[in-house]
């Protein structure tokens, strides 16, 4: 009996670690493949528009109304600040409508002053489902502005940029969405930004190299295929037919961004229309990220939890022949390598201690092993940044290369080792349904 | 089964190693490459601010020599072409002519010229935008070559700097090439040749009448309607009575939005109960666009619409027309039984703000 527990162990362990190469192995492949697309479609696209033609385009009486929302909950300090920056975007028609989400601080107040608001009767269009409305704001000095007080419930080109895809095909493309950077280091002047500098601070500083990560290369790629699964809720462009038609966004979901797209793909395939998500690697939008661990905990954790709960309510999906490549690259590639993927990664950091300890490998062999792999991983990172001066050096300076260089040093090193833990620990909470905060 | 691992990890090590290495060397050469570009834009900004006050200068006082000194001396020079062209691109008159009086003592025609037979793409817009203002007919047939270019921007810069320097000679070329052009070009190309004002109507009715393609008619119709003349509306009003194609029927509507037409009244009230409100709304607009009381009848149906955008706009419309129907919404509004009141209220307020819905129906057909 105790000789079967024995061999299980050993041959569990094995199997592990075995498994584990295998996993890093094929994930920093697929990685690389997807960067490789992306890098070949961005310079096939020509996506460059030369301030020259992008000005004439500016001036184009053809180019349909956009509104933005903007939602703010308990933002006194940037509310303001953010609104600023919509007004002033170069596009010729468009409205800001900031919606107070329920904020119990200054938001309000610091909105009303700075830009003369004055209450006016509520009445509106309810198309889609929404917490009751206390109060509608109208702006005596922005005619284009309006604030709605709820329940609780970037450059500024980056809008003539995002509609691109819209302008050139503009019965097909049904969303479209930018890059999302930290905005930390930025420099601005009268609601525009005049300079693009790193972060000091290295929780800001790894944030900078995961967001290009992430937006330049995962989403470009698969953009390219049409298999776009998220539209980060900070920066898209939606038709406003289509989102009223799926029933806007999900109050029951975290990750309500995600969900919204998982749903847009579901109702057009379901419905056999021809439709586009598009994705833009150029226009920019800047955000603010967490500036301390507890909080990037809370919001990594956060994020993971949504991604369960979407790929959970939209299972239907996977490898489903019907949603085309939706079904066969992004929806799997969610469930396994970013929902699954780091409970498996811990699972075998957890594995490692007791490979060596019952002497199945050498330390040294563990060392040798994971430095290939973190090798493998960073020099991924590394080529994004590659990419990234490549096609749009938003860092011009030679500082700021090189910080970005530590920055995704410490990031793969360090910094994606607590992600794991926290990402595993949100997998497990789910699957365990344990009592949770968010 | 583990020493297979060790020999496999030997096997892809060290792959990884060299493919690291080649990445981290690619990114010490972009370092190198960013330095000295960041010292190369120092140097520019230096002469760019050395030129932008001898240009200031000049546009004050008159005087060229020093100008066109310096200009000459940096014949070519690609800071100067930028900062001419910025400044041509929001200058107009009696500056904007000695701008190009300086663009071509510089020669910056050869240097456009030079652009226009680049490779880069980028450099080739350049080329095409200093072309535009120069005016330059010596490079007509470079340019006729690039209509055909594969890049759309460029085939539709450059037809926009033929139309400027060729004027109306250009148009049946430049019309014979659209129906191969992606719908978004047609439109820039399109408005593009409105620029050249009331000669381009006939080409383009001529044109408009030998196509089927909805896809032409609209954005010929609209047009048009950028050109805000009047000449055309018999033609339009006929596309609005037969087109069955709700692109071609947003367009015409568009049209008589900008260019009242008594004949077409009839016609569009018809639009006021047409199933898609979009249209509902537009008729609304058009037939509003002229403060005529027997319009009043037609809008207040329109006050109980089932949808809002459309209620919301009437009520606009009617607060805007004032006297009567002003006082008629100030009842409405002070109602408890009207479903309507608050709308109402919220239209009364935004009015005494100053605040009207804006919305332009121009271009929006392809959303249809």
């Amino acid at each position: 009996m105790a000789a079967a527990l024995t061999e299980f162990l050993y041959g569990t362990t094995v199997l592990i670690i075995y498994l584990g190469v295998y996993y890093f192995l094929i994930y920093n492949l697929l990685n690389t493949f997807i960067l490789i697309m992306a890098a070949r479609w961005i310079f096939r696209q020509n996506l460059g528009l030369s301030k020259y033609i992008f000005s004439r385009l500016k001036q184009s009486r053809f180019l349909p109304g956009v509104s933005m929302i903007m939602p703010a909950h308990n933002e006194e300090e940037t509310a303001v600040k953010s609104a600023r920056f919509m007004l002033f975007v170069d596009y010729p028609l468009f409205e800001v409508i900031i919606v107070n989400d329920g904020s119990t601080d200054g938001t309000m107040q610091y909105l009303i002053e700075a830009y003369q608001l004055e209450s006016v009767p509520v009445d509106y269009n309810q198309a889609i489902s929404s917490k009751p409305i206390k109060a509608i704001y109208r702006s005596r000095v922005f005619p284009n502005l309006t604030v709605i007080d709820k329940e609780q419930g970037g450059k500024s080109d980056a809008l003539l940029k995002i509609m691109q895809p819209v302008i050139n095909k503009p019965a097909e493309v049904i969303a479209s969405g930018g890059v999302v950077r930290i905005a930390e280091g930025i420099e601005e002047r009268g609601g525009r930004i005049i300079g693009v500098k790193t972060p000091n601070r290295i929780i800001s500083l790894t944030q900078v190299v995961e967001y290009l990560r992430a937006f330049l290369w995962g989403r470009i790629g698969f953009s390219a295929i049409n298999s776009l699964l998220i539209i980060s809720g900070a920066f898209g462009l939606f038709r406003r037919d289509a989102v009223i038609e799926v029933g806007g966004y999900s109050t029951k979901h975290i990750g309500e961004d995600m969900e919204l797209i998982a749903r847009l793909h579901k109702l057009f395939c379901d419905k056999k229309r021809k439709y586009q998500i598009a994705f833009l690697p150029d226009p920019v939008c800047w955000t603010h990220g967490p500036t301390d661990y507890k909080t990037l905990y809370k919001q990594r954790t956060r994020w993971q939890r949504g991604l369960g709960q979407v790929l959970f309510t939209h299972r239907g999906l996977l490898f489903n022949p019907h949603y085309k490549t939706v079904g066969w690259c992004s929806f799997p590639h969610f469930v396994f390598f970013e929902f699954l993927g780091p409970l498996f990664e811990l699972l075998v950091y957890l594995t490692i201690p007791l490979a060596i300890f019952l002497k199945l490998i050498s330390p040294q062999m563990i060392v040798i092993l994971f430095l290939s792999i973190f090798v493998f991983t960073l020099s991924v990172t590394l080529a994004t940044v590659v990419l990234d001066q490549l096609a749009f050096p938003h860092f011009t300076r030679v500082r700021d290369i090189v910080k970005i260089m530590a920055g995704a040093v410490i990031e793969t090193f360090v910094i994606r080792f607590f992600q794991t833990c926290w990402k595993a620990y949100a997998v497990l909470t789910l699957f365990f349904r344990w009592k949770r905060k968010w | 089964m583990l020493e297979t691992l060790e020999h496999g990890i030997s096997f892809i090590g060290w792959p990884i190693v060299i493919w690291f290495c080649v990445i981290l060397l690619a990114l010490i050469i972009l370092c190198f490459y960013r330095f000295f570009i960041n010292l190369r834009t120092a140097r520019d900004g230096k002469l760019k601010n050395l030129l932008f006050n001898e240009t200031k200068k000049y546009l004050i006082d008159g005087d060229t020599t020093k100008i066109i000194k310096l200009a000459e001396r940096r014949r070519g020079e690609p800071v100067l072409a930028s900062l001419i062209l910025d400044l041509m691109e929001r200058m107009k008159g009696e500056d904007y002519d000695k701008l190009i009086y300086v663009a071509k003592a510089a020669g910056l025609n050869a240097w456009a010229t030079k652009c226009l037979k680049s490779h880069l793409s980028g450099r080739k817009q350049k080329g095409l935008t200093l072309m535009k203002h120069l005016r330059d007919k010596s490079a007509e047939d470079l340019l006729r070559k690039l209509m055909k270019h594969l890049d759309p921007v460029i085939r539709y810069a450059s037809m926009e700097v033929l139309v400027k320097t060729m004027g109306v000679e250009i148009i049946p070329e430049i019309l014979g090439q659209l129906s191969g052009e992606p719908v978004s070009a047609r439109r820039q190309i399109l408005q593009t040749l409105s620029t050249l004002g009331r000669p381009v109507i006939l080409p383009l009715l001529n044109f408009l009448e030998s196509s089927d393609d909805p896809l032409i008619q609209a954005p010929v119709i609209e047009t048009f309607a950028i050109l805000g003349i009047s000449d055309p509306a018999d033609i339009v009003l006929d596309y609005l009575r037969k087109s069955e194609d709700r692109r071609v029927q947003w367009a015409a509507l568009s049209f008589f939005y900008i260019v009242p037409y008594e004949p077409t009244f009839s016609l569009i009230e018809e639009y006021l109960k047409d199933d898609d409100w979009w249209f509902r709304r537009l008729a609304l607009m058009v037939l509003t666009t002229e403060a005529k009381p027997e319009i009043l009848k037609l809008i207040f149906p329109l006050l109980e619409d089932p949808v809002w955008e459309v209620r919301y706009f009437a009520a606009h419309r009617l607060v805007v027309y004032g006297g009567e129907s002003k006082k008629i919404l100030e009842t409405i509004s002070q109602s408890k039984d009207n479903p309507s009141s608050s709308i109402m209220k919220r239209v009364l307020k935004e009015h005494g703000m100053g605040i009207y819905p804006g919305y332009s129906p121009v271009g929006q057909w392809q959303l249809r």
